[in-house]
């Protein structure tokens, strides 16, 4: 039978020969050490498992063996039967434990300097708490513009500031993340924006008193300037002009000349206060994926039609791929909501928290008007000025829808 | 509800407890005719007798080990330790054999048995006899730990961890023995583990153990008066940490303080920061705060043991740095 | 060093004597203890064994004899070198391998292996690997024996190097103090591990120990089984009496070394010589041969028999399935 080199330890994988201590020829008895094997551990000696003869060496002293080699043969004893060699052992399917790391060197009393990183291998980072990259994440809000004009860590005040659309007096709903509690089956919870809108939208229906004035416009004035002008001014330029670009122009001029439609709102230390802004913002409702957003169109008194067609693409461009800058949050006097290209004859807009009135914009469609005691077929949308009734009366709306109408049914449209 | 001392309320669970199942023992130093030093089981020797109320003598590895052969063969019993800091003398026991008996016995034995520890600074016991040792064997597999912050708890809890089946250590406080509150004797059993709101807030989320809870609470009270509405939570367990409704306060919340009365290196505080930070990260406006004991052991002159033991003022100041 | 038993220990009023199946009952586990450890150490050098195990070759005698006088109801701890223990209580030796195999059909799982081997259907409370961590525990099973009052007994086995751990002491204190049937069975084999007794111990003569706390104490030849067995019965008698604890050192030698790993060279060969020619096997062979209880050829065929018993017991342990990572149930084995 082959006598092999057993596993003596957990570690051990090979061992050295050191030293046979019966030669080939020799009677041997089961029990007695046959050769001696040096492993990781000590010095062993290996016992012969059956009694007999030993044969030849095939490990001399000084080789090195692996676990299961051959160190020499040996002849069984007749009558007594030696017992087979088991299979080798199944390897077990659980992973092999690590074998036990050295003993670890006392710790030092003083903890080693940790080499210095090189000022390059650190990228530059905007450093903002996690709830506030959230908020602004959630919010289109540009960290990068908010790190710029404040030092030290950005927070959920700074990202909030920065969304809100409401000056500081006006009552801004807070900005509460919601605590997560078990949702009832089927309802799912709104998006942050829904979320945002529907708080805006409920708390103005709510708190300000507001009424409706509406008047039928003809476009086709605009359609003829917007075909005269409009090929030059993408040239010169860089604006396609749209109809919100018209409109705008007209609202710009209309309230500079009505000055008291550029109030607002505002807490007066517990009583009722007005602020009036120096320049002409006009709010611009976006329409985006799941919501709206309504950046600010800023100081537009004045401007041409393609200053006008520039900002407001700008804007659009911003919002439609989340990127509002501060200004976005500051409050204006009025927005404008244009859907002459949507479905409804007419509808009224709510007026956002902080501002005194809101235009809508009906769709473009043909209609019959009186013209010189005959009808006539023209094509005109119908505008729907929302005020509120605190700071505006309706002798004074009725006049601005009018100013307006005269513009825009009539122009002129100033270039430059 | 009765309005009795937290060490009352400890001996009212003893006492119903041991009424109703007379395989519950207790052992410990000095608890026989004497009471124990902290009076916890005053009458207890003459009512059950010297089998199932067994005064020690100071060997703590063997009656905590003699402790399991007890539970392992049938009986409940429970070890009162007299000072927690004397863990350190059965740590062994505790860790190597208590914790682990049933999992090496491939689950054949169930050890029901509880440990009651009574530790804490405040009495100007010092640096050997002041330590609540609630975090020490926070890496135990196999304990279940809990921390009685107020005379209702320690009566729920100690009942509750009676008729576990398994291990449980409760770490008492020797500051809080005196101090009286509403327990609600012969109610229903409380959950052994899980933490509970002690204040609804909406500004900070603080959570603490054993005596830290109260100076939580005293914190509240200073930010309440400067606006600052603080969320606080008896954290009750500290294994297992159940951290669920904590990390739903500081969604609301977005800020953290945690409150411990050891060390801050290796505290529980440090586990539940962790543990906050992974499940609310974005919800987190700051990082989440220790306020716990200074870095070396606590002196004995009274100024001292003071100024180390977080006082409701460093707590409110720690809330409102964060804000 | 010569081995000697205290006259307290050689046949004791009281105790029931030995009868002849008794005494081949002796042999024979005596036997199977051998031919168990034998073939763990075969299984070890295979590879089945895994880590390290600590084996009793030499000292079979103790657990026979002692295993003899233990009731159904008695409670046993035991440490790291406790196969012979497990045996002598009836322990199934496939499921003792599969232990120290590593498989799902070992006594405990797989989970424990051969440090903690355990079957408290059998009273076998638990081997630690703790030194002197199982006193205690078999200390507070005494308290139970004392509680449930029909008479039952605790028997806590450890080496000589445990007299000198803390636990040791709060244990015999305490059992003496509080009165509690408990046996103190010390296996002296006169080695700590690696290190001879006269190096860590005032003395070799534990029973020394015992006389410190005023306990009942007897000293026997370990490698006698009878007087192992008339020892201990002596001592349960007392214990189930109520008249509390007592401690028996045996005098006894491993054969190997402290674990599979340790070549034992430390030992002095003229002393490992002296011991291997008082193996108590053959001692005790001798002395049924001379009673007339046994021949030659029957000793012979009983060895035989026991050793086929282990190896195919050790052979259906190493056919067994291994555990599925990942589909064992943590939570019930660590919680109730």
């Amino acid at each position: 039978m082959d006598f092999l080199v057993p596993k003596l330890s957990a570690t051990m994988e090979s061992a050295k020969v050191l030293r046979w201590m019966k030669q080939p020829g020799d009677k041997i008895r089961a029990g007695e050490a046959l050769v001696e094997l040096e492993t990781d551990k000590a010095a062993m000696e290996v016992e012969s498992p059956v009694d007999g003869v030993l044969g030849a060496i095939a490990a001399a002293e000084g080789a090195d063996v692996a676990i299961g080699a051959k160190l020499a043969d040996i002849a069984e004893a007749g009558g007594a039967s030696a017992p087979a060699p088991k299979p080798a052992a199944s390897a077990p399917p659980p992973p092999k434990a690590a074998a036990p790391a050295p003993a670890a060197a006392p710790a030092p009393p003083k903890p080693a300097p940790a080499p210095a990183p090189s000022a390059a291998a650190i990228p530059p980072r905007i450093l903002a708490s996690p709830l506030a990259r959230r908020l602004a994440r959630e919010n289109g809000v540009d960290l990068a513009a908010l790190a710029a004009e404040k030092s030290g860590r950005i927070r959920k005040a700074d990202v909030l500031a920065a969304v809100g659309r409401a000056g500081p007096s006006a009552p801004v709903p807070a900005q509460r993340v919601v605590p997560a509690g078990p949702v009832p089956e089927g309802v799912e919870p709104l998006s942050a924006m829904r979320a945002r809108i529907a708080e805006t939208v409920t708390v103005s229906r709510q708190t300000i008193p507001a009424f409706t004035l509406d008047r039928f416009v003809t476009t086709e004035a605009i359609a003829r300037a917007k075909a005269e002008l409009g090929p030059a001014i993408e040239r010169d330029g860089g604006v396609g002009l749209t109809l919100t670009d018209f409109f705008l122009q007209a609202l710009a001029d209309t309230l500079s000349h009505n000055p008291v439609m550029l109030q607002r709102f505002a807490d007066a230390g517990g009583r009722p206060g007005a602020v009036r802004d120096a320049t002409v913002d006009i709010g611009l409702i976006v329409a985006v994926d799941g919501g709206m957003m309504i950046p600010v169109l800023a100081d537009l008194g004045g401007r041409s039609l393609a200053e006008i067609g520039l900002v407001r693409r700008d804007a659009t461009q911003r919002v439609r791929s989340g990127r509002l800058v501060k200004g976005d949050g500051a409050p204006v006097p009025i927005a404008l909501s244009n859907l002459a290209r949507g479905g409804a004859d007419r509808f009224e807009a709510i007026i956002g928290p902080g501002q005194s009135s809101v235009l809508a914009v009906g769709r473009e469609h043909e209609a019959v008007v009186p013209r010189g005691g005959q009808p006539a077929v023209v094509t005109g949308v119908h505008l729907t000025l929302s005020v509120d009734h605190r700071l505006i009366d309706g002798v004074v709306g009725a006049t601005f829808l009018g100013e307006l109408a005269d513009r825009i049914e009539f122009g002129p449209w100033r270039l430059d | 509800m009765q309005e009795i001392t937290y060490r009352e309320a400890i001996l009212a669970a003893l006492q119903e407890e041991m009424r109703r199942d007379d395989k519950i023992l207790i052992m410990g130093e000095d608890i026989g005719p004497s009471g124990g030093p902290f009076k916890t089981c005053q009458g207890l020797y003459e009512e059950f007798g010297p089998m199932r109320v067994r005064d020690t003598p100071i060997a703590e590895t063997g009656f905590v080990g003699a402790a399991l052969g007890l539970a392992i063969t049938g009986y409940r019993p429970i070890a009162e330790i007299m000072f927690a800091d004397f863990l350190g003398v059965c740590f062994d026991q505790v860790v190597n054999s208590i914790a682990k008996h049933r999992f090496m016995s491939g689950g054949k034995v169930k050890a029901p048995l509880v440990i009651r520890a009574i530790g804490g600074a405040g009495l100007r016991f010092a640096a050997q006899h002041s330590q609540t040792g609630e975090s020490w064997f926070l890496s135990v597999p196999g304990l279940t730990i809990v921390c009685p912050s107020s005379p209702n708890e320690a009566y729920g809890m100690l009942r509750a961890a009676i008729r576990y089946d398994n291990p449980v250590v409760v770490f008492e406080h020797k500051a809080l023995l005196s101090t009286k509150g509403p327990v609600d004797i012969g109610g229903p059993i409380p959950a052994l583990t899980g933490p509970a709101m002690l204040r609804e807030g909406r500004d900070a989320t603080i959570v603490a153990s054993l005596a830290m809870v109260g100076r939580s609470l005293a914190a509240a009270e200073l930010l309440a008066r400067d606006g600052i509405a603080a969320e606080v939570f008896d954290i009750r367990s500290l294994r297992p940490m159940v951290t669920g409704p904590i990390v739903e306060s500081v969604k609301k919340t977005n800020i953290l303080v945690a409150v411990e009365e050891q060390a801050q290196v290796g505290g529980w505080t440090a586990e539940l920061a962790a543990q906050v930070t992974e499940a609310a990260f974005d919800y987190l406006d700051a990082p989440p705060a220790r306020v716990t004991l200074p870095d070396h052991p606590v002196p004995y002159s009274p100024p001292l043991e003071d100024s180390v033991i977080p006082s409701p003022e460093r707590i409110a100041a720690t809330v409102k740095s964060l804000l | 060093m010569k081995a000697k038993t205290t006259k307290a220990a050689r046949a004791a009023p009281g105790v029931k004597p030995l009868t002849d199946e008794d005494r081949l009952a002796l042999f024979r586990m005596m036997v199977r203890i051998r031919e168990f450890e034998e073939e763990v150490q075969r299984s070890y050098l295979e590879g089945l064994v895994h880590g390290t195990t600590h084996l009793c070759q030499g000292q079979e005698a103790v657990a026979a004899g002692t295993g003899l006088v233990f009731r159904e109801d008695d409670y046993v701890g035991y440490t790291y070198r406790g196969h012979g223990h497990c045996l002598a209580r009836g322990m199934d030796e496939e499921a003792a391998f599969a232990e120290l195999f590593g498989r799902t059909t070992g006594v405990c799982g797989g989970v424990g292996g051969s440090m903690h081997l355990t079957d408290i259907d059998k009273g076998l409370i638990g081997a630690f690997g703790i030194v002197g961590g199982g006193l205690p525990v078999s200390v507070g099973a005494g308290v139970t024996a004392q509680m449930n009052g029909r008479g039952q007994l605790s028997a806590a086995f450890f080496g000589d190097g445990a007299t000198n751990i803390g636990a040791f002491h709060e244990s015999m204190n305490i059992a003496q103090v509080w009165k509690l049937p408990v046996l103190f069975i010390c296996e002296n084999n006169l080695y700590g591990e690696f290190t001879r007794i006269n190096h860590t111990t005032p003395y070799e003569d534990l029973i020394k120990r015992a006389r410190g706390y005023e306990m009942n104490a007897v000293q026997v030849d370990g490698n006698d089984v009878e007087a192992v067995y008339n020892a201990t019965a002596a001592c349960a008698a007392r214990a189930r009496a109520g008249e509390g604890p007592s401690f028996i050192e045996c005098m006894t030698y491993r054969h190997r070394g402290h674990s599979r790993t340790d070549p034992a060279k430390y030992r002095d060969p003229k002393e490992v010589e002296a011991w291997l020619a008082r193996d108590p096997l053959t001692l005790y062979e001798a002395a049924l041969i001379k009673r007339k209880l046994l021949t030659k050829a029957g000793a012979e065929a009983l060895i035989a028999e026991e050793r086929a018993r282990q190896r195919a017991a050790s052979e259906r342990a190493a056919a067994g399935p291994w555990p599925e990572v990942g589909a064992v149930d943590y939570e019930t084995l660590t919680f109730a």
